[in-house]
């Protein structure tokens, strides 16, 4: 398991635990961080730049500390 | 407010419009108000002189139709050739009385010598004989005609008009004079308007001892002392504010002018001037006037506020307008724009953009429908691609 899919299943619980619209606060932490959420599995690879801006693009959008 | 958004920058833009374009009509409002509450002003001084001078004209129209039909009076012709005071003073003294209830308060027979002694005064029939050596008296020798206009006598300041007795072969008989006090102009231009009016002569051209007199003549309290410039021969109202001037009676304006406007509880008045001259166009004294412009003042503001009033609610509505239809042709679409791409990219494929129009922001929109068309597309054969 890839820290990058990690990532992405613990913001799309914390999205759907706030009740917030699923795509579109998705697809602005996706914009933000330059990734498709949604390509993004158990077997992508973990770059540490990819890391800190969905990181960070989590942080911006959901006030989430990861 | 994110300063960085049109939407921003164009409610700041339209405010600074709303805040410059209702400063404007305000300034000009007022602007506009002022010079028309002078200009009110300046008319309530120069419609108080030109009633002056209707009246003054008026009097003398009066005093030469008297002057006239008494010249066409052979009985009177007769008294005054015959030198018979007596008979003179009884075929004039009823007709003195009926004159005097029409304001002629002097009238006077001059005999025709040198320096026109004083040969009756009806206002005084005791008193003849002496000789007033005023400008009205040279100028009827020198001229032999009728002269008329304002001098200062002993009785005060009076319009006069003083015409040659002449007898049916021409001979020079003397001279008959009227004159009516402009003290009692006053009070019937107060009648006729309403406004105060107030009275000054200048001392230069008013004899201490006569004033003196003249006020004994009128059981008046002897006012010389209450002014070093001038003496108030008579005014409409007890207040002595009517009056205050510190200028010089001689420099005031010919057309006259507005010394100040003043607010008196709810009322709004004007306090103006114009000068008196006599006949030898000596400016002798001044009337002042105080007007009560409220009614006109008071409208003129109500127009003013409605005007300012109207073009803050006209230019906030019009603020309002171009806001909204920003917001529904520009500001709404890009925002549906912004909302569909995002979703798009988190995943939701099916979300479409409706082209609503064919404007500027409707070719963005279909732009993005055609990006966003392509972009599910190249999704939909990723797999396809990384099989491959």
């Amino acid at each position: 398991m890839s820290e990058m899919y990690d990532l992405r299943v613990h913001i799309e619980k914390q999205i759907k635990a706030k009740g917030l619209d699923f795509m579109e606060v998705r697809g602005q932490i996706g914009l933000r961080a330059g990734k498709l959420l949604a390509f993004i599995n158990p077997t992508t690879v973990d770059e540490p730049e990819a890391i800190a801006k969905l990181k960070k693009a989590a942080k911006d959008v959901l006030n989430l500390n990861l | 407010m994110k300063l960085n958004l049109i939407r921003t920058k164009v409610l700041l833009a339209l405010i600074a419009c709303l805040v410059i374009g209702v400063a404007g009509i305000v300034a000009l409002m007022q602007y506009s108000f002022t010079r028309n509450a002078d200009a009110l002003a300046a008319e309530s001084v120069t419609a108080a002189q030109r009633l002056f001078m209707i009246l003054e004209a008026r009097e003398i129209s009066k005093m030469s139709a008297v002057a006239d039909m008494l010249i066409a009076n052979d009985e009177v012709l007769d008294a005054v050739a015959s030198r018979d005071r007596p008979r003179l003073l009884a075929l004039t003294g009823p007709m003195y009385l009926e004159l005097k209830k029409q304001g002629i308060t002097n009238w006077m027979f001059h005999t025709p010598e040198a320096g026109m002694p004083v040969f009756l005064r009806l206002h005084n029939p005791t008193l003849f004989g002496d000789q007033l050596n005023r400008f009205m008296d040279k100028e009827i020798q020198r001229t032999h005609a009728p002269v008329e206009g304002n001098e200062l006598a002993r009785a005060g300041f009076a319009v006069r008009v003083i015409e040659p007795l002449t007898n049916a072969q021409g001979k020079q008989l003397g001279y008959v004079e009227f004159g009516e006090e402009i003290g009692q102009f006053i009070h019937t231009m107060k009648q006729q308007t309403g406004d105060d009016y107030g009275l000054l002569l200048s001392k230069r051209y008013v004899d201490r001892q006569f004033w003196s007199q003249s006020n004994a003549i009128l059981k008046r309290r002897d006012n010389w002392n209450d002014n070093p410039r001038f003496v108030v021969a008579d005014k409409t109202t007890p207040s002595d504010s009517i009056i205050k001037f510190d200028g010089d009676l001689g420099a005031v304006h010919a057309e006259g002018s507005v010394l100040e406007r003043f607010h008196d509880g709810n009322a709004i008045f004007v306090r103006g001037i114009f000068p008196l001259h006599d006949a030898a166009g000596n400016s002798v004294g001044a009337m002042f006037v105080v007007h009560d412009i409220s009614a006109t003042y008071v409208a003129m503001r109500g127009t003013r506020n409605i005007l300012v009033l109207v073009t803050v609610a006209t230019l906030s509505l019009g603020m309002f307008l171009v806001l909204t239809l920003l917001d529904r042709l520009v500001f709404r679409r890009l925002d549906r724009i912004i909302r569909i791409a995002t979703r798009v990219v988190g995943g939701d494929y099916e979300s479409n953009i409706h082209v609503s129009s064919e404007d500027e922001v409707g070719q963005i929109e279909l732009l993005f429908e055609q990006f966003r068309c392509v972009f599910v597309d190249v999704l939909s054969h990723v797999p396809e691609l990384m099989g491959k």
